[in-house]
């Protein structure tokens, strides 16, 4: 077994350098980084519940393909851990993007993600997305 | 028994009591079970962020204190893995409870916790939760990742 992969200096970066592409319209770098291997989930930013790979990928090709011209996309990172083969990012998405080739919008995403390591490298194997501001139904 | 069946046996058990008894008013076992170690942080259905002890354990007693009468709580389990010290579990909350003695429509809320072992022990390091279209019909815009 080869040198087993730093999440935080080695697979971050690019899996955050893979969202900008997704945003510009190109999910094949991102997809790279997520697991071929089931258990695969990802709960989207609009209510999107998909479950394996094949649904998930295919989601991910359809939504890329939504966004372009993307700018000033960053992550605040409010936590992360690793231990053993599981990791775990928490941090919110902010971006400039177009939709549809709508004029461009800014967009803030509170997003946690779950990452496990397979065979020295470390895959996406779970995002949940949503908008910043919480629905407040039920706040009393 | 492997690990994961361990932790779903035991654990997951347990943080659903826990949150069944936080949505009808009692943040006590919540509490006990959310770390006291950096980084402890929540995405809530209700609140945006909250991070570190202080800040999420007075959430949760602001929370629980506004919540009674739960006539509904079930948890439908999505995925679940351990490795080392880190565990998660994914899946949908179904509840049915009072906000300020007035009942409210049942809604779900989609969930992912973060477990992490500490002393032993496994605590919830993380929570993100938002709510889901009850009859899960989605609009054609919520192709939006």
């Amino acid at each position: 077994m080869g040198l087993l992969e730093d999440f935080h200096h080695d697979f971050l970066p690019r899996f955050i350098d893979a969202q900008i592409a997704f945003h510009d319209g190109d999910a094949g770098p991102n997809n790279a980084l997520w697991t071929d291997t089931d258990p695969v989930t990802l709960f989207a930013a609009r209510g999107l519940c998909e479950s394996g790979t094949d649904s998930v990928t295919r989601t991910f090709d359809r939504v890329a393909s939504e966004f372009s011209a993307v700018r000033d996309y960053v992550w605040e990172l409010f936590a992360s851990g690793v231990s053993g083969d599981l990791a775990y990012t928490v941090a919110i998405e902010r971006y400039v993007a177009s939709l549809r080739g709508e004029p461009p919008a800014q967009w803030e995403l509170r997003v946690t993600h779950i990452y496990r390591r397979e065979e020295g490298h470390w895959r996406a194997i779970h995002r949940h997305a949503d908008r910043k501001e919480p629905d407040r139904r039920h706040s009393g | 028994m492997n690990e994961l069946d361990d932790f779903l046996d035991t654990t997951l058990t347990r943080q659903l009591e826990a949150e069944q008894a936080l949505v009808n008013g009692d943040p006590g076992p919540r509490l006990a079970m959310t770390s006291l170690q950096d980084p402890v942080t929540v995405f809530g259905a209700k609140v945006p962020l909250k991070r570190g002890w202080e800040e999420v354990s007075e959430t949760l007693g602001w929370l629980a204190s506004r919540w009674s009468n739960s006539t509904d709580y079930r948890f439908d389990l999505v995925a679940a893995g351990v490795s080392g010290d880190l565990a998660y579990m994914i899946g949908f909350e179904h509840i049915a409870n009072s906000v300020l003695g007035i009942p409210v429509e049942p809604y779900t809320l989609r969930v992912t916790h973060i477990f992490r072992r500490e002393q032993g022990e496994w605590k919830i390091a993380h929570r993100h939760a938002d709510y889901v279209p009850i009859d899960q019909t989605l609009p054609s815009e919520a192709s939006l990742r």
